[in-house]
């Protein structure tokens, strides 16, 4: 005999749920942005046309949906729909890296933004996303450059990918093109070098974030822009003109247009440190190079969790590792990695 | 008795060719495990009380008890009960972490402080 089933939401989800049926209304007569990443389809419902201007050019150069979205998101803010419902939290809920301590549960991942008063949202069971923000004039140049990351880091995860932090190029001219993760924390060069090695014509995906899908090795964009410092630009002037029309970011990085490329094939990881004299790429063991892809994955963004470190590992046990010591002949340290690329 | 547990979900932990790594999520801080080390923790699993931990591992008890009293200080491992008395000397080859702080350094410069909430229960601006 069946049994009678007895759902009892909690205050959570049933916030949830109304926030989700208010940022549906707004949307529904707004513009929408459309893009893949690695073969998933993602539909932005925007509540204004100045927020789809604000956020949508990031993902324009990126491959389009083909068929059905398989995840959504609504983008709200409060010029234009009412402030959302009240949150079940307290106050003494917010943490650094727009966490909220002891808010979401296995359906739910919610984050707050206090900087810019956004709230963040995901429905793992409907795979439907929620940002919901104060102003659309207030949004910032680096959410304008990589918007939604958070969102789109839950949203990845529930479809098998990885959101990585790194920067990835790659070499070849046949459809299975190899291609480099450069990972390491910041300063570590691998914004340079893949800014040099798109200015060197080799093939661009990504400065800062991308998308890997650990079961195919499938490496991906996740938005059509990239940020260069004052130093790298100065190290690279041919990337003046690939300037976007964006104010400085408040660290006086640049945002620069690029088109990035999909359908690479993730076949190296490489981890540059810059040095005064560039020696030859070193094998590197899965330990270190995962001490350097977690945590600045999993600790620069909100809601990480044992799945999170789970999609990184895999990547690491799949793709073997380099060392890579980076000196000043950028040039130098892309013949290395180019031959290391070739050979895979 | 004292029974020690890996402080998961919050501490992240991925074992590669005999050594872990450990991510903290909520100080921030990461890890990498020396083989010895990652022996202990292997050997603590979903959790496990000292006589399991002293019988599962061949690293000395003074060595064990000081790694012990590290992994709770950096709260990635929750104790209960009394801690073995911590050895005054230990041996330079028993199990130890690398500890990187980089991270936690960004966390950091994102201080939350006080909240006041507007009229409809969310933050005012910050």
């Amino acid at each position: 005999m069946a049994g009678v089933g007895l759902t009892v939401s909690t205050p959570l989800q049933r916030f949830a749920d109304r926030l989700l049926e208010q940022a549906e209304r707004a949307t529904s007569a707004g513009p929408r942005a459309t893009f893949s990443v690695a073969g998933r389809g993602i539909e932005v419902r925007f509540a204004s046309a100045m927020l789809y201007d604000a956020l949508a050019p990031a993902w324009s150069a990126l491959p389009a949906l083909i068929g059905e979205a398989a995840a959504t998101i609504h983008v709200v803010d409060r010029d234009v729909a009412s402030d959302p419902p009240a949150p079940p939290w307290p106050a003494d809920a917010y943490r650094p890296r727009d966490e909220l301590a002891g808010v979401g549960d296995e359906r739910l991942e919610v984050g707050y933004q206090l900087t810019t008063a956004t709230l963040m949202v995901w429905d793992a069971a409907t795979r439907t996303g929620v940002w919901w923000t104060r102003s659309a004039a207030a949004v910032p140049v680096w959410e304008r450059a990589m918007p939604l990351r958070a969102l789109l880091r839950w949203a990845l995860r529930d479809l098998g990918l990885a959101l990585v932090h790194g920067a990835v190029v790659g070499v070849g001219a046949h459809v299975d093109r190899p291609a480099v993760l450069l990972a390491g924390a910041g300063g570590s060069g691998k914004t340079t070098l893949a800014l040099a090695a798109q200015l060197a014509r080799w093939h661009y995906v990504a400065d800062d974030y991308c998308a890997v899908d650990p079961a195919t090795g499938l490496v991906a964009p996740v938005t059509s822009f990239a940020k260069a410092t004052a130093g790298t630009l100065a190290r690279l002037p041919g990337l003046a003109g690939l300037r976007a029309p964006l104010p400085p970011a408040p660290d006086g990085k640049v945002v620069l247009a690029v088109r990035p490329e999909a359908g690479l094939r993730l076949s190296l990881l490489a981890l540059p440190r810059v040095v005064s004299v560039a020696t030859p790429p070193t094998p590197c063991g899965g330990a270190a190079t995962m001490a350097a892809l977690a945590p600045t994955s999993l600790l620069q963004l909100p809601g990480s969790r044992p799945v999170d470190r789970e999609l990184l590992a895999q990547v690491v046990r799949r793709v073997p590792a380099v060392t890579l010591p980076s000196g000043p002949d950028l040039g130098a340290t892309l013949s290395g990695l180019r031959r290391v690329l070739e050979d895979r | 008795m004292l029974r020690l547990t890996p402080n998961r979900p919050e501490v992240l932990d991925e074992v590669f060719d005999g050594e872990a790594v450990l991510v903290h999520l909520g100080t921030g801080r990461y890890y990498a495990l020396s083989p010895a080390a990652t022996e202990v923790w292997a050997a603590l699993g979903s959790g496990a009380d000292w006589a399991e931990l002293t019988a599962a591992v061949e690293v000395a008890g003074p060595e064990l008890a000081d790694f012990v009293h590290r992994l709770v200080e950096d709260q990635l491992v929750t104790a209960e009960g009394d801690l073995p008395a911590r050895p005054a000397v230990v041996a330079a080859d028993g199990p130890t972490f690398d500890v990187f702080t980089d991270m936690q350094d960004l966390l950091l410069l994102d201080p939350i402080h006080d909240i006041n909430l507007d009229g409809s229960g969310w933050p005012e601006s910050a």
